[in-house]
């Protein structure tokens, strides 16, 4: 069902891998062209990073929403956004992706996947 | 990629063909998993007809396109591997002209369409030019079809019949077609003069006559 929003992301340049993934941490969707990404333990990784994130987020700002979580490392980044109520969609990508780009396709694609769940 | 307005994503439906009329003019884009890969397929429309199809794979760039690409779509449709379809608004002309590689004469999704779905039937013979195979049973037909005329016809399963006698043969049995058989619309065929037909109009006169007639015993119900 959601092979479309995987696609897209995956043709963006710099995108290397794609995952739609439930809050709690299970894969729903994903694919990497580097096949040393192991999508499923990433999806459980992200999931973790984004409670924590709005846990933060109600803590600091009081604020019960995060817009979007950027991890940057030299060797590459992840970026995650809210997709829906119960996943969300998160990109891999190289270290110099265009990130205005990746970020206009993820938060387009993550309204395909709110509305397809 | 191909350009164009998102207009929706459709999940809930019962054949691809029913997808064509809900654009102008655009395209279908549906992705599915080949293997290992991604594939993405596009089918470019302008008023309920196929203008234009292209198949990428997304890891490695290589293309389908045209009639190979329809076929391509077709199959993945039949086996139905296509989960959420994307409706496009595009200007189709424009992507034609870059890209006429992609160009298709006469296009059609292969479908199948149940027996008793007379109204799917009819909507496929107002415009459909190309091969149709009828199953009921131990018997198949195939006809070539020109909007709604049927040019020429065999049975390719059940008795040997060519021509007028396998029309007549598919007639004769279209009660049973109805009943648990099933048409499907889809591929070309170079048929011989054995099998062609005269007065291939009776096809589709029998099929609207069948319909008002479940129509009026429907409402005798009431």
């Amino acid at each position: 069902m959601f092979e479309n929003v995987v696609a897209d992301l995956l043709r963006v340049d710099g995108v290397k891998g794609v995952a739609i993934v439930s809050k709690d941490g299970l894969l729903i969707e994903g694919q990497a062209s580097d096949r040393t990404i192991e999508v499923e333990s990433v999806a459980a990784m992200v999931a973790t990073i984004y409670g924590t994130a709005l846990n933060v987020s109600n803590e600091v700002f009081h604020e019960e929403a995060v817009d979007m979580v950027t991890l940057e490392s030299p060797k590459g980044k992840i970026i995650t956004v809210e997709a829906g109520e119960n996943a969300v969609l998160t990109v891999l990508t190289d270290p110099k992706v265009n990130l205005g780009l990746v970020r206009i396709y993820l938060k387009r694609n993550a309204q395909k996947v709110a509305s397809m769940l | 990629m191909l350009p164009g307005k998102f207009l929706g994503v459709v999940i809930d439906f019962d054949s691809t063909r029913e997808l064509l009329t809900k654009i102008k003019k655009g395209y279908l884009k549906a992705s599915w998993r080949d293997g290992d890969s991604l594939k993405t397929g596009y089918v470019l429309v302008s008023d309920g007809t196929i203008l234009g199809a292209l198949v990428e794979d997304v890891l490695s760039r290589e293309r389908i396109e045209g009639e190979n690409a329809l076929r391509k779509i077709s199959e993945v449709s039949l086996s139905k591997r296509l989960k959420a379809v994307e409706l496009y608004e595009a200007d189709v002309t424009e992507i034609l002209r870059e890209n006429p590689s992609i160009r298709v004469e006469n296009g059609v999704i292969s479908e199948e369409i149940p027996g008793w779905d007379l109204d799917s039937l009819l909507l496929l013979l107002t415009t459909y030019k190309g091969e149709l195979r009828v199953h009921s049973g131990g018997t198949s037909w195939r006809l070539y079809l020109d909007r709604g005329v049927v040019k020429a016809a065999h049975t390719i399963r059940g008795p040997s019949l060519k021509g007028n006698k396998a029309l007549k043969n598919l007639l004769l049995e279209i009660g049973k077609v109805m009943k648990d058989g099933r048409f499907e619309a889809g591929g070309s065929w170079e048929f011989t003069a054995e099998d062609e037909v005269n007065n291939g109009g009776v096809f589709k006169e029998g099929v609207e006559l069948l319909r008002e007639k479940r129509r009026v015993d429907n409402a005798k119900g009431f």
